[in-house]
């Protein structure tokens, strides 16, 4: 190696200058009669990534009829006018392609990934499982019953334990205090003609968005488009629900009794911000020092100071109402209280001290540096476009992105944190051995305990 | 797909370290992509999830690196990082911004030539607890989550290195001592049994300058022997190929395991089909007939796990409420009775082979993915142009491999199966 002058192994080699980054070129349009389009034309990759996003998500159910739009997005893809559910299958997945569908609060979507020369039939079966759902009886009845045992499945599983009794601790009958999938006693009591009136209420080119990313020319594509949804129906936006929360009375914890479990899954958090909050960004920032990445105060507080868990992570929900911070991990049973305090002494400290300049740099950084990352696959360019057309940013959002980030300083932060987080108001959760846990969990304010098996 | 007009460059040190270097220009990231040949299959009974935590240790500190400051430096730069364990190997990898490869590079050769200097007993207690977390998270306090480590006792005998979970067992992970770790890298994390794949945006000379600074001093060991399939090749005993496995569950579930030929075989290639053939999508026969038909299932899926020795393939299936996991075992049979028999329907065939193309164009999308693949491909097959031929030979997949396949290794006394039932309530 006589070529190479000694190396210095004690530090890393200085960094090459820095290469721009620019995310995809995208042409939004809007055609009649009221569609709204997003095409990004990306050609590393011989895919499109189909993405029809209608304003029929979970937040549009009452009450007593909670389940009903993931229900209707469940049985969309088993029968239309012209198709059985076997038919849609086998017409996508013959060409190698998938097709799905699924709702989350805001939204319901129909997916659709294929190869590029096959972009043609993928859009006449989205089009089809989109505006000509069925809703066939005997496949509303099977996914009825399928849905139940599913939820009863979740009743076993700890970690959907968790949230699901996390969701009602900060939302009580809010929306987000409800399940999207609904509850046996709701989903069992929907009949064929409660799906196709619930379809008939959303489904509307007005307040729809195609997103189409991969291998495609815009202008060839366009036309085509105008022309599929020229007979869609149109519909006034629907309106939205009142998002309310709890308001919490103190550190009110609940405990779900699963006796014998060899570990505790455990909730902390309140009611956080909308995705619409002029603080979403800085709050994502000053969530991402707290909590959002492995270096995050959180993890290396009780992963790698402590050993309490695998790991430990806090978030913003990203809803169109406010929805929950929480902060997640599953602990060894016996560190449940003292996971509990640090992770309260965390949200305190960046409360308390501002934060040092070095710490939030780099936090910023992984964020900048990760932004190209997240746009490598077709589905993730996808992703950042279904943010832009369901939260109604800008069309100019993503090149600003980095000077946003860029922007936030230690005030943001500390100011994000005492507004946005709370130690005196704070839900706790944790699903384990009663016995173990209420003792400990006690000296941190009063103790509420359900069984694991409570609906 | 192909690289564009960029090649690849396969080269070596003379301290015996493989290294693939392809350039991809479209986004200014670069993938480090280290594998070690060592997996959980190189320890011995009684002292297993010794390779596992030992990748844990790795990212504890070396001599120039402090603890936890390989996640430091890499998220500070921009970029992300992980690593992972399996039976047959060990893997390392960071994406960053393109401009920081020298210092992904700087991170993987301090801990292959310097770690032993930044071990010690408190961050290996810390490890150890971490670990076991992760044990409880995954298997112990996890639904179903005891029986693939019961499976795969059934499926290969006392002796034969797949039989343990490569996790660990608890009372394993607990006992691992530091002079363990320690001989486990001397024997294993040295360069002539590793492989370092870079991917992205980079110069090939100007990349293999910075390789051949940070790995080309580093010592030539011997590789340790490595493991051959004959040399484990234990049939399965008769007579103890079923369990009933009750746990906290509200559903049943099956899973029935068999033994087919390693990764890279022709016959691994064909499972792979079958798999995706028999259960991939809605259009398969056995999700048509359990979940949607009889409605005997909740589920259903069918994959081959990419093993270096032999392969286990699996079916797993969740029964409705109500329903005996035993019917849905006997469907099953009957599917593949039907297939061996008389062959895949062509249409079913075709299916299963053009979402696998389909895939093969998918994953081809993310830097890290071809850069593990690459060091994939060199580990097992000393080939790193299979990423490139994958798409033929699953193309050159046909209906008599598939009915030979069923033949030789999923007849039904091969199988084995666990069934994990709802607990009686106390």
């Amino acid at each position: 190696m006589a070529t190479h002058p000694a190396l210095d192994r004690s530090q890393p080699p200085s960094p090459e200058a820095a290469r721009s980054f620019s995310f995809p070129r995208f042409e939004s349009h809007r055609i009649e009669p009221g569609l709204r389009v997003l095409l990004a034309p990306i050609h590393r990759t011989p895919l499109v990534d189909i993405r029809l996003l209608t304003q029929a998500g979970a937040q549009f159910d009452s009450a007593p009829n909670a389940g009903l739009a993931h229900l209707v997005s469940a049985v969309q893809d088993e029968g239309t006018q012209s198709r059985t559910a076997d038919q849609i299958a086998r017409a996508i997945e013959q060409l190698g392609g998938y097709l799905s569908t699924g709702v989350n609060w805001e939204t319901a979507a129909v997916s659709c990934g294929v190869l590029a020369e096959h972009l043609d039939t993928a859009l006449d079966l989205v089009n089809d499982v989109a505006a000509q759902a069925s809703f066939p009886e005997a496949e509303v009845d099977r996914l009825e019953s399928q849905i139940v045992a599913e939820i009863e499945r979740r009743r076993t599983q700890p970690s959907a334990l968790a949230n699901l009794h996390f969701a009602r601790a900060v939302f009580g009958d809010g929306v987000y205090g409800r399940r999207i999938i609904g509850s046996a006693e709701t989903v069992m009591r929907f009949e064929r003609q409660h799906l196709a009136e619930f379809h008939k209420n959303h489904f509307s080119a007005r307040g729809a968005t195609l997103i189409i990313c991969g291998d495609i020319d815009p202008d060839i594509l366009l036309p085509r488009l105008e022309h599929l949804c020229a007979a869609w129906p149109v519909l006034e936006p629907p309106a939205l629900p009142s998002f309310h929360h709890r308001e919490l009375e103190g550190i009110e914890i609940t405990i779900v009794d699963r006796p014998d479990a060899p570990q505790t899954e455990l909730r902390l958090g309140h009611v956080g911000l909308s995705r619409h909050h002029p603080d979403y960004i800085p709050a994502a920032v000053m969530n991402c020092l707290l909590g959002g990445r492995f270096m995050s105060r959180i993890n290396i507080n009780l992963r790698e100071k402590h050993g309490y868990t695998y790991g430990a992570g806090s978030s913003f929900a990203k809803r169109s109402g406010a929805g929950p911070f929480v902060v997640s991990t599953a602990v060894g049973t016996e560190h449940t209280a003292a996971a509990a305090t640090e992770i309260l002494r965390e949200i305190e400290r960046l409360q308390r001290e501002a934060v040092e300049e070095v710490e939030l740099a780099e936090t910023k950084s992984y964020l900048l540096g990760t932004f190209p990352y997240s746009t490598q696959t077709l589905e993730g360019v996808t992703a950042r476009l279904y943010d832009l057309a369901v939260f109604e940013l800008p069309d100019d959002y993503y090149s600003t992105y980095e000077d946003s980030i860029r922007s936030v300083d230690m005030a943001d932060v500390q100011r994000c944190a005492q507004t946005h987080l709370s130690t005196d108001r704070i839900a706790i959760v944790a699903v384990g051995p009663v016995t173990e846990l209420g003792p400990a969990l006690e000296r941190l304010g009063p103790v509420r305990s359900v069984p694991a098996t409570s609906s | 797909m192909s690289h564009g007009s960029q090649e690849l460059e396969c080269r070596e040190l003379t301290n015996g370290l493989r290294i693939n270097l392809l350039p991809e220009r479209s986004l200014p990231l670069v993938s480090v992509n280290l594998w070690y040949h060592v997996g959980s299959k190189n320890e011995t009974a009684g002292r297993t999830g010794l390779a596992h935590l030992f990748e844990h240790m790795l990212f504890q500190g070396s001599e120039n690196v402090g603890t936890n400051d390989h996640f430091r430096w890499v998220q500070q730069a921009g970029g992300v990082a992980n690593g992972s364990t399996w039976y047959d190997r060990t893997n390392y990898f960071e994406t960053l911004p393109a401009h920081q490869l020298g210092l992904g590079l700087w991170l993987e050769s301090d801990r292959m030539g310097f770690l032993l200097p930044g071990l010690d007993e408190d961050k290996l207690e810390t490890q150890r607890q971490v670990v076991m977390n992760e044990r409880r998270e995954r298997v112990d306090n996890q639904p179903y989550g005891a029986a693939m480590e019961r499976l795969n006792e059934l499926l290969y005998p006392v002796g034969h290195p797949y039989r343990w979970p490569v996790i660990g067992y608890m009372d394993d992970i607990a006992a691992a001592s530091l002079d363990e770790v320690r001989a486990f890298f001397s024997t294993y994390y040295t360069p002539a049994n590793a492989v370092l794949s870079l991917v992205g945006d980079f110069l090939v000379e100007e990349a293999w300058d910075l390789v051949e600074s940070y790995f080309g001093d580093l010592p030539w060991c011997a590789a340790p022997q490595r493991l051959e399939s004959h040399d484990v090749h234990i049939p399965r005993a008769p007579g103890e190929s079923r369990a009933i496995l009750p746990d906290r569950v509200a559903l049943a579930r099956l899973y029935a395991g068999y033994r087919v030929p390693g990764v890279g075989t022709s016959a691994w290639y064909t499972a792979d089909v079958l798999a995706e053939l028999l259960a991939g999508g809605k259009a398969s026969p056995l999700y048509r007939d359990l979940v949607h038909d009889r409605q005997l299932a909740q589920d259903v899926s069918a994959y081959v796990l990419p093993m270096e020795l032999e392969a286990t393939f699996l079916l797993v299936a969740t029964a409705r409420p109500g329903v005996d996991p035993a019917d849905i075992e006997r469907r099953i049979e009957t599917h593949l009775d039907r297939v061996g028999e008389h062959g895949p329907e062509e249409a079913d065939l075709d299916r299963a082979t053009n979402t696998i193309l389909t895939s093969i164009a998918s994953r081809s999308q993310t830097f890290d993915r071809k850069a593990d693949l690459l060091s994939e491909y060199t580990t097992y097959f000393d080939d790193p142009t299979r990423l490139e031929s994958d798409a033929d030979r699953y193309r050159a997949v046909g209906t008599e491999d598939v009915k030979s396949l069923l033949g030789d290794f999923l007849a039904a006394d091969r199988c084995a199966a666990v069934t994990v039932v709802p607990a009686e309530a106390d």
